[in-house]
């Protein structure tokens, strides 16, 4: 379903006191709308009260504020001036226009102070007003979330409702399994999870629920009860390790970017000289595995030839024999010869005289000879090639073993060099810097480890697999050796063919959404940036990593300012907007901070293009809205649309009105 | 889930590519039927397996006719 806001009403929530509303005119080609306002004035929290009036969560919070408890979410002048037994609420109401109608979100919150003055706050309640059958449909309780998700489901929010800090960072921080997961939650395959999760658990249940006919049946549903136990603790296990591993890598990608950005240039340069070396070591790798997979597939064909090379000489110098006597005569077809015998005449035209004809039938009754001739002439020539091979042998082995010397010793070269960059680092005279090579070294080889226990607990995982399959088998079998089981046996099978297929289909689908995100990214990414030639291509590979390949053929991903780090993070989350299928509105909190003038420019003017027919509203400081930003989105902005947030002489409560030029 | 997108069409088609008979398919959909039905919600596994043997039982009867 699509949608627009039409207006925010703010009810005593955080910094807001008393009844604000924002209205919103909507336009297909002037679709942005501005909230101006200083750092800490409350845009932030205008992000959060349409997360929380939504989804009844507030995300983008400073986690410092977070930590210490923050601001009540009740504001707090108002709270100040309750006596004990009074009350006050907070409410976030959000009207939109659907397809359908329109829709009214509303979330309230009461709270007070007891007959001994202490604060309490009773649990929000959402309130959805929607279009049923004409009529107005007021909605409380269990159905509204279901109503919610179905305009913008919750997995789907960060996509929309965006901390533009948290976008910039998302490609610079982020791990694999982070751009995984926006790409799970793109896919909308939590149903089919949850599906084959609870047929896995009634699959369980049925099993438990049948006695046991036979021993040799109560021993195989036992042992599979303990494999699914084991394989179940194992991939806890996994999923443990794996967020190890993301935790590491984040805080690795954290220090690497401390050393990369360091003001001591010789240590920015070192760093930025071990991600080159990074990448060349990786590609080396990679080079050196295909080149030994090559030589040793060229080993595996050539090494019974070279083995058999007497036998297949005897081979050949008998035919050769053969052929020097004149025992194989040379190849000629057999319709040939039977047409040439039944016409009289040749192809060139002459008839056939004398001898000729009988000659010709003598001869055509050796053609099973002939046929043989033709498999030994081309067996000859096919020795002859294996000859050759076999002399060739020694020079392309050679070749082979060369380069991947010459692979190693590249390799070892930048091992050594990575080596010394190390030393370099941890030999520094700032303390600091010292720290951050010694924790990073830490990182690396604990993240080494965890992955080499990963490869040894996924090959766990796929040996108890095979042995649960098997166990299965057994239980069908034991089974089918009473008739009393044979519904049982029907269910389990059903279940258990249900539950491979959904994990067939998870798989399938995961693999086509990271293909068209990767196809749609690039697409963004290359509209978007002002580079427009530096860059070739964005690939995420089936790791999940995301690299953008720079023209000179290397992965630029550690390499990218913060204006096209903030490119990337657009281009990526439209691609998942556009996949989602849902069109909601887009709210962008803070998208210039920290970025130069020149991507500033171009956001500016490209984004609305970008996203025309997408309601855009952009919460932006005073410092981000500039002259150049203000004539560039001036062409999309409707007067209407244009708010600033003022805060008081307090700083505690802030007032939101249409802006005044 | 929204009906009618372009990624439901997808795990539609590729359920049924994958799955060996109409009775898989059959269960699958109603299963997730069901779990469309309770999104969100909290239901205890009483009534979740409730659920599931009511569907499996009606589909392997249906398939013993």
């Amino acid at each position: 379903m699509r949608f627009t806001i039409s207006s925010i009403t703010l009810t005593n929530y955080r910094q807001f006191q008393g009844t604000q509303t924002l209205n919103f005119s909507f336009d297909k080609k002037k679709n942005v709308a501005v909230i101006l306002g200083k750092n800490g004035a409350g845009k932030s929290n205008i992000l959060n009260a349409l997360t929380w009036c939504f989804y009844g969560i507030e995300v983008h919070k400073d986690p410092k504020a977070q930590e210490s408890g923050g601001m009540p979410i009740i504001n707090v002048t108002e709270l100040a001036t309750l006596k004990p037994n009074q009350s006050t609420y907070a409410e976030v109401l959000v009207n939109i226009e659907t397809d359908i109608g329109p829709w009214t979100i509303k979330r309230y919150i009461e709270g007070g102070k007891t007959a001994l003055g202490k604060m309490y706050l009773d649990p929000p309640k959402l309130t959805v007003i929607h279009p049923v059958g004409g009529q107005d449909k007021i909605v409380e309780g269990d159905e509204t979330q279901k109503l919610i998700n179905n305009l913008l489901p919750e997995a789907l929010r960060n996509f929309f409702f965006i901390d533009g800090e948290q976008l910039r960072e998302f490609f610079k921080f982020s791990s694999p399994q982070e751009v995984a997961e926006a790409i799970d939650n793109v896919s909308q395959l939590d149903l089919v999870m949850k599906a084959t999760d609870n047929l896995l658990k009634y699959e369980k249940q049925l099993r438990k629920s049948v006695k046991s006919t036979t021993p040799q049946l109560e021993a195989v549903q036992r042992q599979i009860e303990t494999l699914q136990k084991k394989i179940e603790g194992e991939n806890a296990s996994l999923r443990d390790l794996h967020e190890e591993i993301e935790k590491d890598s984040r805080e690795l990608a954290q220090v690497e970017d401390y050393l990369r950005q360091h003001n001591d240039a010789s240590v920015a340069a070192l760093q930025r000289e071990r991600d080159s070396l990074e990448i060349d070591v990786q590609t080396l790798k990679t080079h050196l595995q295909d080149e030994e997979t090559n030589r040793n597939g060229y080993l595996v064909d050539i090494t019974p030839f070279i083995l058999l090379k007497d036998e297949i000489k005897t081979a050949y110098q008998l035919i050769q024999y053969k052929v020097d006597k004149g025992e194989l005569p040379p190849k000629i077809k057999e319709t040939f010869v039977r047409e040439l015998i039944e016409r009289g005449r040749c192809i060139c035209g002459n008839e056939l005289i004398g001898n000729a004809k009988s000659e010709l039938e003598a001869y055509s009754k050796k053609l099973a000879l002939s046929e043989l001739s033709e498999v030994s002439i081309s067996g000859k020539t096919t020795i002859e090639d294996i000859f050759s091979d076999i002399e060739n042998f020694p020079d392309r082995i050679d070749k082979f073993n060369d380069k991947i010397d010459r692979f190693k010793e590249q390799f070892g070269r930048k091992m050594l060099r990575l080596e010394h960059i190390s030393e370099e680092i941890k030999g520094h005279n700032i303390d600091e810097i010292r720290r951050y090579e010694e924790r990073r070294n830490q990182l690396v080889s604990i993240i080494n480890r965890n992955k080499q226990q990963l490869l040894m607990r996924k090959a766990g995982i796929g040996t108890l697999n095979s042995t649960l399959e098997e166990k299965m088998e057994q239980e069908k079998i034991e089974l089918s050796k009473d008739k009393k089981n044979a519904q049982l046996r029907i269910k389990l099978q059903l279940v258990q063919d249900a539950r491979t297929t959904l994990a067939d289909t998870e798989y399938v689908v995961k693999a086509k959404i990271r293909n068209q995100v990767e196809k749609s990214t690039k697409e963004n990414f290359l509209t978007l940036i002002r580079k427009k030639t530096a860059f070739k291509d964005v690939l995420i590979d089936e790791e999940f990593n995301v690299k953008i390949i720079h023209s000179h053929g290397y992965n630029a991903i550690n390499d990218l300012s913060a204006g096209e780090y903030m490119i990337l993070g657009l281009s990526f989350m439209s691609a998942l907007m556009t996949i989602s299928g849902f069109h909601a509105p887009v709210i962008i909190d803070t998208p210039l901070g920290k970025i130069d003038d020149e991507h500033r420019e171009y956001i500016t003017t490209e984004l609305p293009k970008f996203l025309s027919g997408t309601q855009l509203t952009l919460l932006v400081t005073p410092t981000e809205y500039d002259t150049n930003v203000e004539q560039n989105v001036q062409e999309y902005l409707l007067t209407e649309n244009f708010f600033e947030i003022m805060e008081d002489e307090s700083k505690t409560t802030s007032q939101v009105k249409s802006h005044v030029c | 889930m929204a009906s009618g997108l372009e990624i439901n069409q997808l795990i539609m088609e590729t359920i049924h590519e994958n799955s060996p008979s109409e009775t898989v398919v059959q269960l699958i959909l109603e299963s997730l039927q069901y779990e469309l039905d309770i999104w969100n919600r909290y239901i205890s596994w009483n009534e979740i397996s409730g659920q599931y043997e009511l569907i499996v039982d009606r589909i392997v009867r249906g398939m013993l006719d």
